[in-house]
């Protein structure tokens, strides 16, 4: 059986994260402090959301003077439904949520 | 002007680490993809060398990883060229340091250990299975001659640390006992190999037996395991005839 796409612990993590307020455009480095993935394994999802057409990304100046601009990110309309549904299934599916929750953000 | 000198003032630490990071990003190039360039761009906002080390460190793998998925975008052909050339690059270090440490492909250029080995002869030596398994009598070494530094020759194994060498009547003597060996007539100085030498001698006793028998185990630089094949002074592949008869 093909594994169901977006639904590893750490997709499920970045999805919350991106959910708190979908309208706002997020720092690549405030996401991987919110979910406590490294950046390792915070890009590769961005990039597979983003190739899928699931992630907006755009490049915005910097808040402080002098420095380069910066990548943000934000789900598109299909993104965050999606997002919603495979939280929704991963809710329903787990026995124990808040252990489920534990042992994600770790 | 104020971006330029935080740079320089930075640690030591997260200055590797955004150097590790930018040759993972940008390669040769001046802009990397515009992931790499976004992980870049964060790197700014860690603080401390762990999360910098950390930072950079997962960067560097997402980095590759868009290279590599840019790699596959790349035309077929420019995709085949450039796996042919590290192919090459690869198996040319392969064989150098195969034939530097390994085995060493090498050329005989003299008649000192005939009929063993003929002037002409290629032959292959092991470099490292004898420091393991180390010298029984009989084997045949390449070694360094000590008045020639920098060159090497060919002799075979007679005697290990505490064998008595003899010569009676042209043929040798170890421990009591004729060394059964059909070369030519040996002539020698009555010897007990010291500990840690050995004892060589040249088949080719008439042409070769100037030098001292008596060498440091740590001259020997490798173990005949296979003769190849005969270049022939006609061969293409015998560099030009050299005058000493080692």
């Amino acid at each position: 059986m093909p594994r169901i796409p977006h639904t590893s612990p750490q997709t499920l993590l970045l999805f919350s994260a991106l959910l708190v307020d979908p309208s706002r455009w997020r720092y690549g480095y405030d996401l991987s402090r919110e979910t406590g993935l490294a950046s390792g394994t915070l890009y590769p999802i961005l990039m597979r959301l983003s190739q899928q057409k699931l992630l907006d990304a755009d490049w915005q100046p910097s808040d402080e003077p002098g420095r380069p601009p910066r990548h943000t990110y934000r789900l598109t309309a299909d993104g965050a439904a999606l997002a919603r549904q495979r939280l929704a299934a991963a809710a329903a599916d787990a026995p124990a949520p808040a252990t489920r929750l534990a042992f994600g953000a770790r | 002007m104020t971006a330029s000198r935080e740079v320089a003032s930075e640690h030591v630490v997260r200055r590797l680490a955004r150097f590790a990071l930018t040759v993972a990003v940008r390669g040769r190039r001046a802009n990397g993809g515009p992931w790499g360039e976004a992980i870049l761009a964060e790197f700014a906002q860690t603080c401390g060398q762990w999360e910098a080390i950390r930072w950079a460190f997962g960067g560097i793998r997402a980095a590759l990883q868009e290279r590599r998925a840019a790699h596959r975008e790349l035309p077929r052909r420019v995709r085949i060229r450039r796996r042919a050339i590290r192919f090459v690059l690869t198996a040319g270090l392969a064989a150098f340091v195969l034939q530097q440490w390994v085995l060493t492909f090498s050329y005989q250029p003299s008649p000192a250990m005939a009929p063993t080995l003929q002037t002409s002869d290629y032959f292959l030596s092991d470099r490292i299975g004898f420091r393991l398994i180390g010298l029984d009598r009989g084997d045949i070494v390449v070694y360094q001659p000590s008045d020639d530094p920098g060159g090497t020759a060919i002799r075979r194994v007679i005697g290990l640390p505490g064998d008595r060498i003899d010569c009676r009547a042209g043929l040798v003597v170890r421990n009591g006992a004729e060394v059964g060996e059909p070369y030519l007539p040996a002539d020698c100085i009555p010897t007990i190999v010291p500990d840690g030498s050995v004892y060589l001698l040249a088949d080719n006793r008439a042409m070769a037996n100037q030098t001292d028998p008596v060498v440091d185990a740590d001259q020997v630089q490798g173990r005949m395991v296979a003769r190849l094949w005969n270049g022939g002074p006609e061969s293409w592949l015998a560099p030009p005839a050299r005058s000493d008869t080692r």
